[in-house]
């Protein structure tokens, strides 16, 4: 057994959870390589938060300049970004959570059994423990809003409106991650989001490659 | 207006249709080929020529997926057919480049900038399965497709690009490459 694990062996880890083995036994000895594991979910997870960039101003007028149409100013027609549609109630639960959860800790995960009302109520500011408990209850009942389980698989429209609330969900961890970022609660939260949206997406994917869609 | 009329309005030449869609899904496209090509102007370039074919090719669209979920294969399809053409930088640099940041133990939160920064200097091969899986949250499978390489391939890239970025945001003390004391 090496003296140290190498960068590499310890990222192949982040992958195996659960995996066993000389290299995950020395992980588990190791102290030096357990700060470096640390390190690199911390990067990860950095990495995973960072928000989407500005494109250049002028990026319209070029492509419009390029399919030889005239240039029209942006905002001439006010559309309905399918995101944006979610956004708000996404981002509001999550700056809740946030808000009433901070330093509550690990022991109140996110196992919630909420009511069928997926509106977002206001934090009681009195109990900051009852308030966030509710919403951690309110934003499961917001995860598991609208199309879920097997007939997402058989819709593409399903599947893709299901992208579309757990894509707004990353989105809006991301940004309350931004403010806290080692909150465990919102961290386990963002991983377990970010694995379903993975899943879909693969079997999303799987499904296109029947499509006549081209590039 | 629902995206499907802005769909069936912009591929009747609608530009103002087309600039709804355009506005609506502008910043992802951009910030996923920013990431990829690690360049500014590169990027400009290849987001440009993203919008453009999928104008051309919005005929081609049958709505099966969301217009999101194609313009954004689309732009990453288009950033790595241009990195391929371009063969900018060899797949693995020859030597080891300083870090972008002081080693600081006490560091807990990682800045953007410095992680873009890092970020710009890996290799393009590293870079480009790094932010497929860990940021866009491709699987191995998708990414393997996407590079034309096998899936064991895209999990040795992403653990070295891994590796990689931590050598440049923070170089252990006392560990060398291959895990063993200096």
């Amino acid at each position: 057994m090496p003296d140290h694990l190498s960068r590499e062996q310890i990222a192949a880890l982040l992958d195996e959870p659960e995996a066993t083995g000389t290299e995950r036994g020395h992980l588990d000895q190791c102290e030096d390589c357990t700060l470096e594991y640390e390190q690199m979910i911390r990067t990860r997870m950095a990495l995973s938060a960072l928000p989407d960039l500005e494109p250049p101003i002028d990026e319209w007028e070029r492509v419009c300049s390029r399919l030889g149409a005239d240039v029209a100013p942006i905002g001439g027609l006010a559309p309905e970004p399918r995101f944006t549609r979610f956004r708000p109630l996404w981002a509001a639960a999550v700056v809740a959570l946030f808000a009433a959860g901070l330093g509550v800790g690990r022991q109140l995960s996110p196992a919630g059994n909420a009511g069928p009302d997926t509106t977002v109520s206001q934090t009681d500011t009195d109990d900051p423990t009852a308030a966030y408990l509710r919403t951690v209850q309110q934003i499961q009942e917001l995860r598991r809003g609208g199309p879920t389980g097997e007939a997402v698989l058989d819709d593409p429209s399903l599947a893709a409106e299901r992208l579309i609330r757990l894509d707004a969900l990353i989105e809006a961890s991301r940004e309350a991650l931004r403010t806290a970022p080692t909150d465990p609660v919102l961290n386990n939260f963002l991983f377990d989001v970010v694995d379903e949206r993975q899943t879909l997406a693969g079997q999303m994917n799987q499904s296109l490659r029947y499509t006549s869609v081209e590039y | 207006m629902s995206e499907a009329r802005l769909l069936e309005a912009a591929r009747a030449g609608d530009q103002r249709a087309m600039e709804a869609l355009y506005t609506a899904h502008s910043g992802r496209v951009f910030t996923v080929v920013r990431r990829l090509v690690g360049d500014d102007h590169l990027a400009e370039d290849v987001s440009q020529d993203a919008w453009v074919r999928a104008f051309e090719k919005l005929g081609s669209f049958r709505g099966e997926a969301a217009f999101g979920t194609w313009m954004h294969r689309l732009a990453v399809n288009t950033a790595l057919n241009r990195l391929r053409r371009s063969g900018r930088r060899p797949e693995v640099e020859s030597a080891a480049e300083p870090p972008v940041t002081p080693p600081d133990a006490d560091e807990r939160i990682l800045s953007q900038r410095v992680l873009g920064q890092a970020l710009d200097r890996l290799p393009d091969g590293y870079r480009q399965v790094l932010v497929m899986h860990d940021v866009e949250g491709m699987t191995h499978e998708e990414i393997a497709g996407r590079l034309g390489v096998a899936v064991g391939t895209s999990k040795s890239q992403l653990h070295k690009a891994r590796a990689r970025m931590r050598d440049l945001l923070a170089p252990s003390v006392g560990r060398n490459e291959a895990g063993n004391h200096a």
